[in-house]
């Protein structure tokens, strides 16, 4: 699955794309592990072109939520659609994060 | 064989080395030059007594074969553990000869081995999968991604005509969801036996299951009553959003949204209820199984009486990337 990610200053912007299964998940969390050592605050995730995304995956933006959120910082998600919008909306994971642009 | 990845060794019934592969040399250092016309003794670590000699020679004298665990010695004095496997091979009018393969035990094998053991642990502390009386009828499926699995299931009879339970999935895979299972599961089993209003024990299991997982963990889970006396299904959910009902009417998706357990402080829960006939059908799982369905279905893919059988075959179709439980219940 491909994954952009850029830096701008503290706040990095992540494009998900396609479809989001265990290995792009573990590989996703070590990255973005990576920026947050480094000292990022704000991470907005783009999931217009995201198709499919399942517990593993949820598990990574959660995880880095609650990492952030203990700093100060936060995420945000944008562009959610489709089945990807259903199971944030079933999970309720709408309430937790900051949500923005979805359809 | 030559480049086969295990190390091999012919000799012949005196014990001289005819043929060795390109494995041997790199896990015990000698050449093949060295080691073919050389006796197989220059591998004796002497860790193994004449007993244990005695009695390899008798089962391959008796049985044709001889597997286990064995020290030999390295060309540089140093000892490695190694599984060995010898077979005798018999050509005619030209004496007999034996084919030895080998793999070195390693920390990597230990722990591989030592997994696949907490995986039997594991299924051997799960309840009996298939609970069987005159009034309900339990069947469970669990497949891990790994020998271990971070699904947990459970149920228990509060009186006879009461039954309460759970499914349950600690996100992630392999030992470090394996080990907050167990901790999860005498949680859950804990409150459960003192709650019986589920949205309320979810609460109460929200606020102190973060002790027992990690930082950026979560779990989800879905709590459940038969109640036979007022033929009732009450149940609430924290993450598990689907199961399936099939009643006389058909199979009806039931889908109810709450948020995992461990996520969020002061979270509620809501307890549902659903009306319960005899020959009614619930379908439980976790979402290893779940995203694996289509999102229309008319009939249930895996069948009651048939549950074994019919999830592998199901399964069979898909490269699976979660753990999976599927629960059956029938109301008899």
């Amino acid at each position: 699955m491909p994954v952009d990610i850029e830096k701008h200053g503290e706040r990095i912007v992540v494009q998900l794309d396609g479809q989001m299964y265990v290995p792009d998940a573990a590989m996703l969390r070590e990255r973005l592990l990576q920026y947050m050592d480094k000292g990022v605050q704000e991470v907005e995730v783009n999931m217009r072109q995201l198709d499919f995304i399942d517990s593993a995956g949820l598990g990574v933006l959660i995880g880095i939520h609650k990492r952030l959120l203990e700093r100060g910082g936060h995420v945000t998600l944008r562009g959610l659609r489709g089945s990807v919008k259903e199971l944030f909306t079933l999970t309720r994971l709408d309430k937790v994060f900051e949500i923005k642009d979805s359809d | 064989m030559e480049y086969a990845h295990d190390p091999m060794v012919v000799a012949n019934a005196e014990g001289i080395i005819l043929w060795v592969n390109r494995a041997f040399t790199e896990v015990t250092g000698y050449p093949q030059e060295f080691a073919v016309g050389n006796s197989t003794r220059i591998l004796k670590s002497g860790v193994q007594g004449l007993d244990f000699y005695e009695a390899f020679w008798n089962s391959l004298i008796v049985t044709g074969h001889w597997s286990g665990e064995i020290w030999n010695r390295r060309s540089d004095g140093s000892l490695y553990r190694e599984w060995l496997e010898i077979y005798p091979l018999n050509f005619k009018g030209q004496g007999r000869y034996y084919f030895t393969v080998f793999q070195e035990i390693t920390n990597e094998r230990d722990i591989t081995l030592d997994i696949q053991m907490a995986g039997k642990l594991q299924r051997s502390l799960a309840p009996k999968p298939i609970l069987d009386n005159n009034d309900v009828r339990i069947q469970t499926a669990q497949r891990g991604m790994y020998s271990v699995t971070g699904d947990l299931y459970d149920y228990l009879w509060l009186n006879d005509r009461v039954l309460i339970g759970f499914i349950a999935d600690v996100m992630g895979h392999g030992m470090s969801a394996a080990m907050q299972a167990g901790t999860v599961r005498v949680l859950f089993k804990e409150t459960l036996q003192q709650m019986t209003a589920l949205g309320d024990a979810l609460k109460v299991l929200n606020k102190s299951i973060g002790h027992y997982l990690a930082n950026d963990t979560f779990a989800a889970a879905l709590c459940f009553i038969v109640d036979l006396e007022s033929h009732e299904f009450r149940y609430a959910s924290a993450g598990i959003h689907t199961f399936y009902h099939q009643d006389g009417l058909g199979l009806h998706k039931i889908q109810v949204d709450s948020l995992y357990l461990g996520v969020a402080e002061d979270v509620e829960f809501n307890e549902y209820r659903l009306r319960l006939h005899r020959g009614d059908r619930l379908y439980l799982m976790t979402d290893g199984f779940y995203d694996l369905l289509p999102s229309t279905i008319q009939s249930f893919p895996v069948g009651l009486e048939t549950i074994d059988k019919d999830i592998e075959r199901f399964l069979g179709q898909f490269l699976i990337q979660d753990d999976i439980t599927l629960m059956n219940i029938e109301v008899l």
